[in-house]
């Protein structure tokens, strides 16, 4: 089986995972919406501050919910099946870039429903290049679903693993959110966004690099 | 460790006694402590991922002891670089932590991620498995050493920029005298502080390897400082 292959098998494997337990969709993005709606009622009747924090808080709540999206198998995976996909000769690199594909394709689905929600819900202001946020939101994902399973490989095995895996991604996703976050009010100000997609695009391919370059060792530390 | 402790006293002495800045009066005296914990701290992490390589490539667990400890070391003058740094920038900037300048930011998460370093190591019970993948975190994380200590430089910022540059200093003798003898005391403390956690290190090893496998290597008896179990179930 080639490389691509197994990309495209063990995406497969992980959306249909997804599929079964709902766990996306039926948990995280309620649980999402309601973060979303906390944020206004304390602050109160501010409608023009809630207005003006409405984009970035949209990319607080993408980042801290997004994690909980990319480790939604993490309760359910187990070792057998890890071994599993070992002995079948499974490229480690390979099942480190489908989990990202599998991860990235849920988090920007993910990141749709929350940025609807946060129009409806704070009507932030409008952006005049609005697609380029599309693309914004494509680079964000794909970098926060790398790391987040860079850092579930990191911490297979550990009973702290569900509260040690988001303080080992939280400050290093800080540049996706950073670019994210600038880039987006960029587009607000009608600036140019190049600095910040390059950040984006920059962090995507080191986390890449490493990711692929780190995924047999940490098979190896896993077994 | 009683010399580092002496030349420390040393430096502590010799900032209170330099000059006060022309605009900045005492405050800038906390330079002498600053500087030299941010110095010291990239140098620890460095080390972290120094040792991390080379238990890559030797699999000797005494280079994860140097990279676990000197982490830990990090961390503490990052800390104390962060403070101190809080302490000046309120009377001189206006606030304790500015969101603006890049390198406190900065600063604050290369914090963040050795916490979670450190965090990743206690965490992870067998050695081999730890060492394995600290040292993957602690040759990541350390990328991140020259982007704080340059990032004055590629963003705007209410930080200074370099003040010792190959070409010359722009601080005045007298302070950068203080400074200087701080940078070597600082390290020095740094050195006696890892030598002290290597032998920690090496005892926690000792007393690990010491522990009796009651039933199979699944289960370990408790370590309540008793009587030692070695021997009992033996044939």
């Amino acid at each position: 089986m080639t490389f691509w292959r197994q990309v495209r098998a063990i995406t497969s494997y992980e959306l249909l995972i997804e599929r079964r337990s709902g766990e996306t969709w039926s948990i995280i993005t309620p649980f999402a919406a309601a973060a979303l709606m906390t944020i206004p009622l304390a602050i109160g009747i501010n409608l023009p501050l809630i207005s003006s924090i409405g984009w970035p808080i949209f990319w607080s709540i993408a980042l801290l919910f997004g994690m909980q999206v990319a480790w939604r198998h993490v309760s359910g995976e187990r070792n057998a099946m890890r071994d599993a996909i070992t002995l079948l000769g499974v490229d480690p690199a390979a099942r480190f870039t489908g989990r990202v594909v599998a991860s990235g394709v849920l988090l920007s689905g993910f990141m749709l429903v929350i940025g609807v929600l946060t129009v409806f819900l704070y009507t932030p202001d409008e952006l005049n290049r609005w697609p380029w946020l599309i693309v914004v939101g494509l680079l964000f994902a794909a970098g926060l679903a790398q790391l987040a399973t860079l850092a579930s490989d990191l911490t297979i095995g550990l009973g702290a693993r569900s509260s040690l895996a988001p303080l080992l991604v939280a400050p290093l996703a800080l540049p996706l959110l950073i670019g994210a976050a600038q880039a987006t009010d960029s587009l607000l100000r009608s600036a140019g966004i190049l600095p910040w997609l390059l950040t984006l695009v920059l962090a995507n391919l080191l986390l890449a690099i490493v990711g692929v370059l780190t995924a047999r060792p940490l098979q190896e530390a896993a077994t | 460790m009683a010399l580092a402790g002496l030349v420390s006293a040393i430096g502590v002495w010799l900032a209170y006694s330099t000059p006060p800045d022309a605009l900045q009066r005492t405050y800038a005296r906390i330079i002498n402590i600053h500087a030299p914990a941010m110095w010291v701290a990239f140098l620890a992490f460095g080390v972290t991922a120094l040792g991390s390589i080379v238990w890559r490539f030797t699999r000797n667990r005494r280079w994860d002891h140097l990279a676990g400890a000197s982490a830990e070391i990090g961390v503490l003058f990052t800390v104390i670089g962060l403070v101190t740094g809080m302490i000046w920038g309120k009377p001189v900037w206006g606030v304790y932590f500015d969101w603006a300048d890049p390198r406190m930011a900065s600063t604050a998460v290369l914090l963040l991620v050795y916490v979670g370093y450190l965090a990743l190591r206690r965490a992870t019970i067998d050695p081999e498995k730890r060492a394995s993948r600290a040292s993957i975190l602690g040759i990541v994380a350390v990328i991140q050493v020259p982007l704080v200590y340059f990032s004055v430089n590629l963003m705007r910022s209410l930080h200074q920029t370099q003040s010792i540059r190959p070409g010359g200093s722009t601080i005045h003798p007298t302070m950068l005298r203080a400074m200087l003898f701080n940078l070597g005391a600082f390290t020095l403390v740094y050195v006696a502080l890892m030598s002290a956690r290597m032998v920690v290190a090496r005892l926690e090893d000792a007393r690990d390897a010491r522990q009796v496998s009651a039933a199979g290597s699944a289960v370990l008896p408790p370590n309540l400082g008793g009587p030692s179990l070695r021997g009992i179930g033996d044939g």
